[in-house]
């Protein structure tokens, strides 16, 4: 066990090593100047000069990317060039945020997919299954942010039950908290959900199918038993798969949403330090989200050993 | 939205009338049925643009900053709605009669938030940071070339010793170098204090949540007594302008000001909502090349270029009949605005002729650099068929908004599109602009007659003969053509009724500190 946790870390830091590297040069090669969008169109060339003096910004791609390696290796992640905020501190106040987000939308997703999927593939051919298609066609097919703006339109301006946009943190007004979650969640969740239900129905149709299965019914067991029990169980083991990369998705920041709805999360920080050329905090949200991947994935993976009998770990 | 065809007369009507109804909009606050004074209390909800880095005005860059620094900060002097500099921090001023010397009488009993007080010390410890180039302030640039030092007579009276006469000085402490920070949480939070601003303005700050929303709470201990009304301001980021809206009108946020055109039409029909429109705008859009280097180093061919654009049509598809054709770099309404000054006007045939004078009887091709963003590569569609007419065609290459601006600095880009929006001070733009030692010259335009009417005008204090000086300025400028000017554009406000007190200044910043909300 502990060698598996090892070379997974081992993994995840070469990772790290090599995605920051190749973020940053990819970041020199095509970005413009962050001293300029720093400083305004007010600025006399002799500030930007020196600005870019401080920050390090005169040397060489290599000699730059070097000296940020060196701090980090100290514990020091740096300052946001447009904020001046320490890097570190600045994601973590985001991270909050963006998990809540994945973990909601996701708990939806995978609750929604499963009962969607599970009565599609019971029912298959029936009107129910005709219409959690066409449903989960629309899901996949529909922008995101079209989707956000309807619901919007829906839920804020014609029904007034929900707000429009913003965060309320929990501790202030935990009600207040759960309504400007609610269309986040479900706009985050859509495309996922649309995704995961039509594997679960292929899955479940699959199963449902084998001999097994057949035998399980031949020997008279609940409908219900057979679904749950054998079906399931064995169908879901894919699903975990798709769930790891999702999760991974979901986590990297949900940018578009969390834009429309005005959440201060990862996503945004993300957006807002590229756009704005801050290659400190563009490096610090790598190594986080990089991290995170590699965590989920780890879990994952033990869930696998849980749920499949026949995976064994060297 | 349907597009029906309609006969231009009924089109003429439909605009008069939607006009007259924005008229009536925005004038129908000034008639309330029963005049009422200032409301106390109540808290304004903000509907905010995002992008908001830090909230120390010697550092502000992004706009949504300023919308703030209004509130928790006063500037030495202010602007009023006419775009006059008026007292604030500085109760009164004199220049010395060889305008070398400008003394302010400072108002009394000012304190900051953190309770230290205000005083002339304070003032000269705010402009020596903005001067001091190891402070990488880019205020510094409007102040460096006017100020030669700050003296203290008295806790009360602070000098300004120029290097020369400067009437700009006045309008640039009315804007971001004349913000007061308190020196001492300045020190004390050092890199921290863009996080937690301390000023001496009617509301000081409660918390920041970055991203999310600014809350503001009022200063019990402000200098002007009876104000503010408010009892706080919230600021909440909305990026997406529709949802801006939309929480307008769901009565989510108070006031939201950024509103594109196009969603003006739509709440015609809103009796609980109020739009005032900035009139005249203050910002004009532009076309912009390099007149020092080839191709654009040909006058006649900057020319034809200018004379084939149809204004009128910009106006009407892109900014949906709002704002106005712009004749040159001084929007209408200002006191150096030549009313009787016509600019370059749309004729064709005349921009055939000068572009055969150009040496181009054959056409004309050049790569322009536009910002991916719907709304300028709509424009560039648009000039790219009008100018199609006299056989110019342009290679679009699109860049990414976030580096327009420094690859126009780094000349990697060469003609391009770009805006801006006008300052209290006539020299504020056209200087930085159109000198040839301007810092935001990036054109490389360089005409000795046009730097001699610009310093004379900035060294004299009398408006009277500075105006003068200016118009003569703008007809050559635009007769030289280092940018082609497109409109004057509309910018629009929406709020509840319940907001009163409202105003635009026109530099667009919106100022909510003399709001109040009635019952």
């Amino acid at each position: 066990m502990w060698v598996l946790i090892l070379r997974r870390v081992a993994a995840m830091a070469f990772s790290i090593l090599f995605l920051t590297a190749l973020i940053f040069a990819l970041m020199q090669a095509v970005f413009g100047d962050p001293v300029v969008i720093m400083l305004g169109r007010d600025a006399d060339p002799d500030t930007v000069a020196r600005l870019r003096r401080d920050l390090g910004l005169d040397r060489a791609a290599h000699v730059q990317y070097a000296d940020w390696l060196g701090r980090l290796a100290q514990g020091d992640w740096g300052r946001s060039f447009r904020t001046g905020q320490p890097v570190l501190a600045a994601i973590v106040a985001r991270l909050p945020v963006s998990l809540e987000l994945a973990f909601l939308a996701l708990l939806l997703a995978v609750a929604l997919a499963l009962a969607l999927g599970i009565v599609a593939a019971v029912y298959p051919r029936s009107p129910l299954d005709a219409g959690i298609s066409v449903l989960t066609a629309f899901g996949t097919a529909m922008p995101n942010f079209w989707i956000a703006i309807l619901l919007i339109l829906l839920f804020a301006l014609h029904l007034r039950v929900l707000p429009s946009s913003g965060s309320v943190a929990l501790l202030d007004d935990p009600w207040g908290h759960a309504r400007a979650m609610v269309l986040p969640t479900i706009t985050l969740s859509i495309a996922y959900l649309s995704n995961l239900t039509r594997l679960v129905r292929t899955k479940m149709l699959e199963a449902l199918a084998t001999d097994y299965v057949r035998t399980a019914r031949a020997k008279g067991l609940r409908e219900g038993r057979v679904l749950w029990v054998h079906a399931l169980r064995n169908s879901v083991l894919p699903v975990l798969s798709i769930l790891a990369v999702g999760m991974s998705r979901l986590f990297g920041g949900a940018v578009v949403t969390e834009t429309i709805f005005a959440l201060p999360g990862v996503g945004i920080l993300l957006v807002d330090s590229i756009l704005g050329r801050d290659f400190p905090v563009v490096q610090g949200i790598i190594i986080v989200v990089t991290v995170g991947v590699f965590v989920t994935n780890f879990l994952i993976e033990i869930a696998y050993a849980i749920v499949d009998p026949r995976v064994r770990y060297q | 939205m349907k597009r029906i065809q309609r006969p231009s007369r009924s089109r003429v009507a439909r605009r008069l009338g939607l006009l007259l109804l924005a008229a009536l909009l925005v004038l129908a606050p000034a008639f309330p049925v029963d005049a009422q004074g200032p409301v106390r209390g109540g808290t304004l909800r903000i509907g905010w643009i995002p992008a908001a880095k830090t909230l120390d005005p010697h550092y502000s860059v992004e706009f949504s900053e300023r919308y703030v620094c209004y509130l928790v900060f006063n500037t030495l002097v202010g602007l009023d709605r006419g775009f006059n500099v008026v007292p604030e921090l500085a109760r009164a001023w004199q220049v010395s009669p060889d305008g070398k010397r400008v003394t302010f009488q400072l108002q009394r009993g000012v304190k900051f938030h953190d309770g230290t007080d205000f005083n002339a010390e304070a003032v000269k410890w705010n402009i020596e940071r903005i001067l001091n180039p190891e402070n990488k302030s880019p205020q510094r640039a409007p102040l460096e070339p006017a100020i030669a030092a700050v003296t203290v007579a008295d806790p009360h009276t602070v000098v300004f010793e120029l290097k020369k006469p400067f009437a700009p000085l006045l309008a640039a402490l009315a804007e971001r170098p004349g913000f007061v920070v308190s020196p001492t949480a300045a020190k004390q939070l050092g890199q921290e204090f863009g996080q937690r601003p301390v000023g001496t303005g009617p509301f000081r700050l409660v918390e920041w949540v970055r991203d999310s929303q600014v809350t503001l709470e009022r200063f019990p201990d402000y200098w002007e007594k009876g104000k503010p009304y408010l009892d706080r301001v919230v600021y909440r980021v909305v990026p997406d302008p529709t949802v801006r809206l939309t929480m307008v009108r769901t009565g989510e946020v108070d006031i939201a000001t950024d509103v594109d055109a196009k969603d003006i039409p739509g709440l015609r029909g809103d009796a609980a909502l109020v739009v005032s429109e900035m009139k005249p705008a203050a910002r004009w859009t532009a076309l912009q090349w390099r007149v020092d280097e080839p191709p654009f180093n040909n006058k006649a061919l900057r020319q034809a270029i200018a004379l084939a654009i149809d204004r009128n049509e910009l106006r009407d598809v892109l900014l949906r009949g709002f704002g106005e054709p712009a004749r040159g770099p001084v929007s209408p309404g200002l006191w150096w605005s030549d009313p009787a000054f016509r600019g370059i006007g749309h004729d064709v045939e005349a921009a055939r002729k000068k572009l055969a004078e150009a040496g181009h009887a054959n056409g004309f091709r050049a790569k322009f650099v536009v910002e991916n963003t719907p709304q300028w590569i709509r424009q560039t569609e648009l000039l790219q068929a009008q100018l199609q007419k006299i056989n110019v065609s342009l290679d679009i290459e699109p860049v990414s908004p976030a580096d327009a601006y420094s690859r126009i600095v780094q000349k990697k880009t060469n003609w391009t599109h770009t805006r801006w929006t006008q300052r209290a001070d006539p020299n504020g733009l056209l200087y930085i602009l159109f000198h040839s030692k301007g810092h935001a010259n990036t054109t490389g335009y360089n005409n000795p007659k046009v730097d001699e009417l610009l310093d004379q005008a900035a060294a004299i204090y009398d408006t009277e003969r500075r105006r003068a000086l200016y118009y003569a300025a703008e007809r050559t400028i635009t007769d030289d053509v280092p940018y082609v000017f497109l409109n004057y554009t509309a910018e629009f406000a929406v709020m509840n009724r319940k907001v009163q007190n409202w105003g635009w200044v026109p530099d667009l910043i919106p100022r909510f500190r003399d709001l109040w909300l009635e019952k």
